[in-house]
């Protein structure tokens, strides 16, 4: 006993625990490692799933306001980038979309709207500040008639622009068309291509890079492409987007081609009412309007209809032999005046006799 | 005496048309000059406009603008600046017939866009591009009709002359 006790005091004496108690302590750090590394694991798998139910099925987005950046965060200049930054701000949802071209990221002013577009169910609309608001209803017989339509051509521009971010990296892709099966995906986009992915991760298990494979089925070539993720500190989805494409060893490997950045995201459970794809809630400020009629062969503008002039563009041999012609008949025209001064002074002097 | 009173009726004749030329000639040189002046100024402004290629010689609008421009001071230097009526009206004449050559072109490739023949004129006048519009045809056709009316009544004068 009164080993027990000297040895017991002896440890005290030395500031350390009895062995006992250090194993426990030992035990519990284990557990507590364990745990941690479990949580991570789940953490990650957690956002490898948010990532993919994202894309696969995109929830309600009431708010998507994203950057698309000259330069990513390392100063690498992005090839297919703007000048400039250029702020957009987007919502969407099943059959309804808006996207805002912004001049910062402050979209509370309709003056901050430079270019916009919307549409829900058949109604599209466009804005330019410079030209106003076209406005256009598809129905059956108006569809013909799209090939030429600007305002869906314009909608039609934006929603792509946008399905790079609401697919979270994935490009050339329609919104909520990607299908996931063990973390890769295989599809035929609109425009004929064959696109396959697959979803790479961090050491944290977050979704880092996807590597695309792309097929050119007219040309047989093959494409190689990566999309990589960044997160913030707190974020599950990605909060920027570096899309690159494989030159190859001799022309200097993977370039960066766009680099996106997503300042917020707000998801919706309920369905938005129509009004808030509309351009009337955004106080716009220049509001003359073009009304494109529904065979899309008169426009009605301040509520007069004018025909619309539908000739096919001119090929580039029509071009030529024109500008050819109005040169030369320039040249002929601008030369009279001086033939008649010609003529007329070569008149014989009258005679003095 | 029948000689003698020819002699004023000639000469009032003559009057007539050299006091009318040399309005013209004045007008004429002070619109070319006020035109070349804005062209000239327009052309070294920052405007979108002035990158785009003109869809008929080609070039881009900054320089068709300062070849014009100058062009159309040269015009007006001869109009205002020498005793060379003639050849200022034939000079008129022959840039006013280009100037029509090249709206009918524009017209002809379907170009649609407002002609920025004023510049920065219209927003200094705060005129529409529209209004502008009317008025440089306005002012095209008078340059035209007004240089040929002067140049066939010369021809036939001559000729009356000569015959």
């Amino acid at each position: 006993m009164m080993r027990k006790a000297y040895n017991r005091r002896d440890w005290l004496n030395k500031g350390q625990l009895p062995p006992a108690a250090a194993v426990i302590m030992y035990k519990v750090a284990l557990l507590i490692f364990a745990c941690s590394l479990k949580l991570a694991a789940d953490s990650g798998t957690d956002a490898a799933v948010a990532y993919e139910a994202f894309v696969a099925s995109p929830p309600i987005v009431e708010e998507l306001l994203f950057e698309d950046e000259p330069m990513d965060s390392d100063h690498v200049i992005a090839t297919f980038g703007p000048d400039r930054p250029a702020f957009y701000l987007a919502r969407w949802q099943p059959d309804a979309f808006t996207l805002l071209s912004l001049r910062g990221t402050n979209h509370n002013k309709g003056e901050s709207v430079s270019r916009a577009s919307g549409r829900v169910g058949t109604f599209f609309w466009s804005y330019n500040e410079e030209r106003g608001l076209n406005i256009y209803t598809r129905t059956d017989d108006s569809l013909i008639y799209e090939r030429s339509n600007g305002v869906v051509h314009t909608h039609l521009a934006d929603l792509q622009l946008v399905s790079w971010i609401m697919n979270l990296g994935v490009p050339a892709q329609e919104i909520g068309s990607i299908r996931w099966y063990e973390h890769r995906f295989k599809r035929t986009n609109s425009l004929g291509s064959l696109w396959e992915g697959e979803l790479l991760f961090s050491s944290n298990g977050l979704p880092a890079e996807i590597l695309f494979t792309v097929k050119d089925p007219q040309t047989g070539q093959t494409f190689h492409n990566k999309t990589r993720l960044g997160y913030g500190e707190s974020g599950t989805l990605p909060s920027s987007i570096r899309y690159y494409t494989d030159f190859g060893p001799r022309r200097g490997g993977w370039h960066l081609m766009k680099s996106f950045r997503i300042h917020a995201l707000r998801t919706n459970k309920a369905a938005l009412p129509e009004e808030a794809f509309l351009y009337s809630s955004l106080n716009l400020v220049n509001t003359n309007t073009v009304l494109y009629s529904n065979d899309a062969r008169f426009l009605l503008s301040r509520g007069m209809a004018l025909p619309i002039n539908v000739l096919a563009a001119h090929t580039r041999r029509e071009l030529l032999l024109k500008r050819t012609g109005v040169i030369v008949l320039l040249a002929l025209a601008m030369a009279v005046p001086w033939l008649l001064w010609r003529l007329t002074s070569r008149q014989k002097p009258p005679s003095t006799s | 005496m029948s000689t003698s009173s020819a002699i004023p009726v000639r000469k009032q004749s003559l009057r007539t048309r050299v006091t009318a030329e040399t309005a013209f000639l004045l007008t004429a040189g002070a619109i070319l000059g006020l035109t070349g002046l804005a062209k000239i100024s327009t052309a070294f402004g920052s405007a979108k406009l002035l990158a785009t290629v003109d869809p008929i010689f080609g070039i881009r609008f900054r320089d068709l603008m300062q070849a014009v421009g100058l062009a159309e001071l040269a015009v007006a230097g001869v109009c205002v600046f020498t005793k060379a009526r003639r050849l200022a009206t034939i000079l008129v004449a022959s840039l006013a017939t280009g100037f029509l050559i090249y709206r009918l072109g524009l017209s002809w490739l379907q170009w649609t866009k407002p002609c920025g023949c004023l510049g920065n004129l219209t927003d200094a006048l705060h005129i529409s591009p529209h209004v502008a519009n009317i008025i440089l045809m306005s002012v095209l056709t008078y340059l035209l009709f007004a240089s040929y009316l002067l140049l066939a009544i010369s021809a036939l004068k001559q000729r009356s002359r000569t015959a």
